[in-house]
């Protein structure tokens, strides 16, 4: 009895311990709380550091790839993954792993500047179009317009309209990714823009741009920060299938769908030309998708804890 | 002396679908430095709109709003900036008025930043500190968030950014309605000894009764946009003559055991705002009406000094 209640105490005493060091780290700003939330997620922090690697990755693709991306060996042609090729080669002899390390840095330089524009856009266009109605309808309809299209389709027609070539494979993605941004915004707008904080702006005599800077944009970024996350999974893989239907980077670059596009012929006998960029898709796609949802599940507050 | 703010005839109609909404029809009272003017009416009166209306929120569908005796109805952009100053507003609900993502002395401080009242920074923060410490709140929550304050303190944040710009009238709108009861009698105090300090005039719009009692120097009392009693705080709970301010004031509760206490409970419901009749807007629930209140809208008359009713049978 005696023993068991003094381990209690113990158990209590240790645990008030924690709870006061607890307290003591807690974060208090709004960004420091969301990213205690954020840690607790595995799944999602594991998701940041993998994307984290790749982008470090892809950064000393140079100095870490064991060949040039565009180094043809005629003596090393479709061979499996062996020691001196860890991902195997190419019908043209050519280091997979190497072209792998290069082909992120198209795949998350067009992942993440395609994003960033079509953000930018649409969060202004949703923004403008929220807070000033008269704006709206005309705003919303052509968004409803471009957001009627399904989006694949959308940016093939722009690709082959405009032709291939890195730049235009990227306006096509930003031109069909907008509507996603500009609706998140414009209905986060919508909600805040009536709240009563945004009035006691108004009566203190702020101006429309203090408001929406100050006041509206700060509260609704967890969604749309949420949105281009999972959107730049989304404009990889966008990218993906238009190279490897040929409308955006061309063969001799060492872009993953083209990498696919390519592996295809000899997908029976060599599937390892077609596996491998198709995993490092799947996992780059992956960890984004993880990594936006653990920032939507820390963004909550009804989920603090 | 002149009224410190005069609303003449002010009406606010919201168009809907199914017709135009009275908001606010026809109100017309005036408010003298340093008083209080509490607004009583069950939820949907337009005693909100009508704070609203006053200090430019919400634009009015007619009438005139005087200031200082200069009529402030219809500014520009530039001069109702500058009026702003003079009208400021505390709102209901501590939890929804103050941005989430802004800190406590940012919040307070917003005014005189978007009014570049202070040239530099050391007299800014200076001015944040005193407002801090006048409402009550300790320095050391300068750069807290507001989810980590209580409702009281949140209100007391409110009520500082309000009194920022130095206003002589200052709308507020249920100011306590979400408060504790016991944190009610602490803010509603704080706003009574600034008052005293600074001169303030309040309208102080409110359902509660015996807060609005506590606080008004004159009480009006809404129904469906229009006033239907006006009177000094004294006088409307002693001798009020209206059957709706009668039925509205047999709702508080007695603190007597054995008192038995006439309550009339109204019967029907609000009727609504929308595309209302040519009558009395209390005549379908009113147990002295006749033909006449369904005919005929009865105006706000001076029944005694300072009494005004709008009633063709006044009890």
């Amino acid at each position: 009895m005696t023993a068991s209640s003094k381990t209690m105490d113990q158990k209590m005493a240790a645990a008030e311990a924690k709870r006061k060091k607890r307290m003591k780290k807690k974060p208090t700003t709004m960004a420091g709380e969301t990213w205690h939330r954020f840690k607790k997620n595995k799944l999602a922090y594991i998701g940041m550091w993998y994307l984290i690697a790749m982008v470090v990755i892809a950064i000393l693709a140079p100095v870490i790839a064991p060949y040039g991306m565009d180094d043809q060996n005629a003596d090393a042609i479709l061979l499996t993954p062996n020691a001196d090729h860890w991902f195997g080669t190419d019908n043209f002899g050519r280091d997979i792993l190497s072209r792998i390390l290069y082909g992120s840095r198209i795949s998350l330089m067009v992942g993440f500047a395609t994003v960033v524009f079509s953000m930018t856009i649409g969060v202004v266009l949703g923004a403008l179009a929220a807070y000033y109605q008269k704006l709206d309808n005309v705003m919303m309809r052509i968004v409803d317009i471009i957001g009627g299209i399904p989006q694949m389709l959308l940016a093939m027609a722009i690709a082959a309209s405009l032709g291939s070539g890195l730049r235009n494979m990227m306006i096509a993605v930003i031109i069909s990714t907008i509507p996603q941004y500009a609706r998140i915004t414009r209905s986060s707008v919508l909600t805040i823009k009536e709240s009563e904080y945004v009035e006691a702006a108004k009566s203190i005599g702020a101006s429309d741009g203090h408001i929406i800077f100050q006041h509206i944009l700060p509260n609704v970024m967890s969604p749309i920060i949420v949105q281009s996350t999972l959107g730049v999974a989304n404009a990889i893989m966008a990218s993906a299938t238009l190279s490897f239907m040929g409308l955006g980077i061309q063969p001799p670059s060492p872009e993953w769908g083209a990498m696919l596009a390519a592996g295809r012929v000899y997908l029976r006998d060599y599937p390892h030309m077609c596996i491998i960029p198709g995993v490092a898709l799947l996992l780059i796609s992956y960890a984004l998708n993880v990594l936006g949802d653990g920032f939507r599940d820390a963004f909550d507050p009804r989920l603090k804890n | 002396m002149s009224a410190l703010l005069e609303a003449r005839h002010l009406k606010k109609y919201f168009s809907t679908a199914k017709g135009t909404l009275h908001a606010v029809d026809d109100v017309t009272f005036s408010l003298d430095a340093g008083k209080t003017l509490g607004v009583v009416g069950e939820s949907g009166c337009g005693k909100s709109t009508l704070g609203r209306v006053l200090i430019h929120l919400l634009k009015p569908t007619g009438g005139q709003i005087f200031f200082e005796g200069e009529d402030i109805t219809n500014l520009k952009k530039a001069e109702l900036k500058k009026n702003r100053v003079n009208m400021q507003m505390i709102f209901q609900d501590p939890f929804s008025s103050i941005n989430p993502r802004m800190t406590i002395s940012s919040i307070i401080g917003e005014p005189l930043r978007v009014h570049k009242i202070y040239k530099s920074k050391e007299d800014y923060r200076h001015a944040v500190e005193e407002l801090m410490d006048t409402v009550g709140l300790a320095k050391r929550l300068e750069n807290v968030y507001p989810h980590e304050l209580d409702g009281g303190r949140r209100q007391r944040v409110g009520i500082a950014r309000a009194l920022a710009l130095n206003p002589k009238f200052i709308v507020c709108d249920e100011p306590v309605s979400a408060l504790d009861v016991s944190i009610q009698a602490q803010v509603l105090n704080l706003m009574q000894d600034l008052q005293e300090a600074r001169g303030l005039s309040y309208m102080f719009i409110t359902h509660d009764l015996s807060v609005v009692r506590h606080i008004s120097d004159e009480i009006c009392v809404m129904y469906l946009g229009t006033v239907v009693e006006k009177a000094e705080a004294k006088t409307l709970f002693t001798s009020h003559r209206h059957p709706y301010t009668h039925a509205l004031l047999s709702a508080i509760p007695q603190p007597k055991v054995k008192k038995d206490t006439q309550r009339i409970i109204l019967k029907g419901e609000l009727t609504s705002p929308i595309n209302p009749g040519p009558g009395c807007r209390f005549a379908p629930r009113c147990i002295h009406a006749t033909k006449e209140c369904f005919e005929r809208a009865p105006e706000l008359q001076e029944v005694e000094p300072n009494h005004f009713l709008a009633c063709h049978h006044p009890e």
